[in-house]
């Protein structure tokens, strides 16, 4: 009696389980969200490794070959183009983002830091106006003002393209 | 006096005035750092309430190459304050392999010295390690002359170097010869760090800085400083591990060729989740002077201590430390100090002389300014 209790309390804890956990996968399947690498037109650029995307990002890139000095923008907390130039270019959270720039100022590394953006339009209008701009804007926001980068040879929507996020 | 009080509008960092680098106009930023300090302990030095170093940096950035880096720092004393030019220096950007400045500097000679100095806020510990300590003259931590840096990126790696030539030490050995060189003998400068962009935030590096030093009319010595570390700025863990070995060879005496060395390891570790505010650290640290070195003898180096401490960061610019030391000095006596500090950088600002043609950003230099849509 107390044996097949058991069984029955393991067996109704495994078949609970099961549309707990189809319900788990199937919380994670969401649209994939992309984001583009944008670019003043006028960068002499077309390319880029992510190590490369990651180094201009970091401030240790400061002028594009060109001789073009790097103008980065990069959107206020909350966004999920934030969220993407954060968690896979930066690897850092909102306060070791803050305290890097206050650092890298404050070494004289740069001359200045990202300057914030409230909306992916004026990211965009910003980059098409200011030789050397470069900013994140989610793929489908782009237009003909500005130039799209490939990373690591790929552009938005491809297979294993870099700069994506799954929404849920 | 007069002096003094022409300085003190740079603390101040009034607002300034600027407009957008892009189109060549001035720009300048301001930034400043502070602490107050609290401490208890059983050196023969003053206890209780005291104001840190207040430091005030301003970049101005004069045309899309050219930018003016300075930094002015008050220093309580028992008269007031003393005002000093930490940093001022005016840097040519050619292009990321080339960057000509001349000026005043950190000297790129330690990884400390360059990464934190003034910047309280900045660094985890509520101070210095000891071989970077302001005054103690172990290293020379400001520099005045020129400097060439550049950086070398190469997938996966990026080395940044430094080259320089100026004053070296001053006759007092732990200032910088800000008023010509003491001796005519030019320092060097050379310094070389590697990074590694998929590692954000470590690196290693080295330096090698040459000089002669010049106290007096009848001593003078040939100094060789070599020097290594290794940081890993993030927090989980934070690694920085530092050493420097000083060779000292008098050139108008009969003494012995001398060699000292400094070192310290620190361990800090940001908590995960809700105790994501709470960083508890650990450094150990030892300088050693030898009894025959002509120049360290006399300003008692020695130094051995071991602390333990837990910063609280209170807000994203603010923080408080807790720190418990045992230190040993020149004599057998360990000495015990509990200091508390609270720690803060004003958020940096700029504002335009005249307003940016539309739509460039209304704030626009600055992590912590948003551009706005108008």
């Amino acid at each position: 009696m107390k044996r097949s209790a058991i069984v029955a309390f393991v067996l109704a804890m495994f078949t609970a389980r099961i549309p707990f956990a189809a319900g788990a996968k199937a919380g994670h399947e969401g649209a994939i969200d992309h984001f583009a690498v944008i670019v003043h037109p006028s960068t002499s650029v077309g390319d880029v490794s992510i190590a490369q995307l990651r180094r201009v990002f970091l401030g240790e890139q400061q002028f594009w070959p060109g001789g073009s000095r790097v103008v980065l923008f990069i959107h206020e907390p909350g966004s999920g183009s934030r969220s993407v130039v954060l968690r896979q270019l930066y690897q850092m959270n909102e306060g070791e983002f803050r305290r890097y720039w206050i650092a890298k100022t404050f070494r004289d590394d740069v001359t200045t830091g990202p300057k914030i953006v409230s909306s992916t339009a004026l990211a965009k209008r910003l980059t098409a106006t200011i030789p050397g701009a470069i900013a994140v804007i989610p793929a489908d926001a782009v237009d003909g003002t500005v130039k799209v980068l490939r990373v690591d040879s790929r552009l938005p929507r491809e297979d294993a393209y870099p700069l994506a996020s799954t929404s849920r | 006096m007069r002096r003094k009080l022409r300085l003190i509008p740079w603390l101040a960092a009034i607002p300034v005035w600027t407009a957008s680098a892009q189109h060549d106009t001035p720009t300048l930023q301001a930034r400043a750092f502070a602490d107050l300090n609290y401490t208890l302990t059983q050196r023969p030095v003053a206890e209780g309430f005291r104001l840190g170093q207040i430091a005030g940096h301003l970049i101005g950035i004069l045309s899309d190459r050219l930018t003016l880096f300075t930094e002015v720092s008050a220093t309580p004393n028992a008269a007031g304050f003393s005002i000093e030019a930490e940093r001022l220096f005016l840097r040519y950007d050619h292009c990321d392999l080339l960057r000509l400045s001349a000026g005043r500097y950190h000297t790129p000679i330690s990884y400390w010295n360059t990464a934190f100095h003034h910047g309280q806020w900045l660094q985890t510990s509520t101070g210095r390690p000891d071989m970077v300590r302001g005054g103690s003259g172990l290293m020379p931590l400001h520099f005045v002359g020129v400097l060439a840096e550049g950086t070398i990126a190469r997938a996966p790696l990026g080395l940044r170097y430094s080259v320089g030539a100026g004053n070296g030490r001053a006759a007092n050995i732990a200032r910088a010869g800000d008023a010509g060189d003491a001796n005519g003998s030019r320092a060097v400068v050379a310094s070389a760090v590697l990074s590694i962009p998929s590692e954000v935030g470590l690196s290693m590096g080295g330096s090698v800085y040459a000089d002669r030093a010049s106290p007096s009319a009848t001593l003078s010595v040939d100094e060789r400083i070599v020097s290594f570390h290794v940081a890993r700025e993030r927090e989980t863990p934070e690694v920085i591990v530092e050493y420097a070995h000083i060779k000292h060879s008098p050139r108008n005496i009969a003494s012995p060729v001398t060699y000292s060395n400094a070192a310290y390891a620190q361990l800090g570790y940001r908590l995960p989740g809700r105790a994501h505010a709470f960083k508890p650290y650990v450094r150990a640290e030892r300088t050693r002077v030898p009894a025959q070195d002509t120049l360290f003898a006399p300003l008692r180096l020695n130094q051995e201590g071991l602390l333990g401490g837990l910063r609280v960061d209170l807000a994203p610019t603010a923080a408080l430390k807790i720190e418990y030391r045992s230190e040993k000095f020149d004599t057998p006596l360990r000495y015990k100090t509990l200091a508390l500090q609270l720690s803060f950088t004003f958020p940096s600002f700029s504002q335009a002389s005249k307003a940016p043609p539309d739509p460039s950003p209304s704030s626009p230099n600055d992590v912590s300014h948003t551009a706005h849509r108008h």
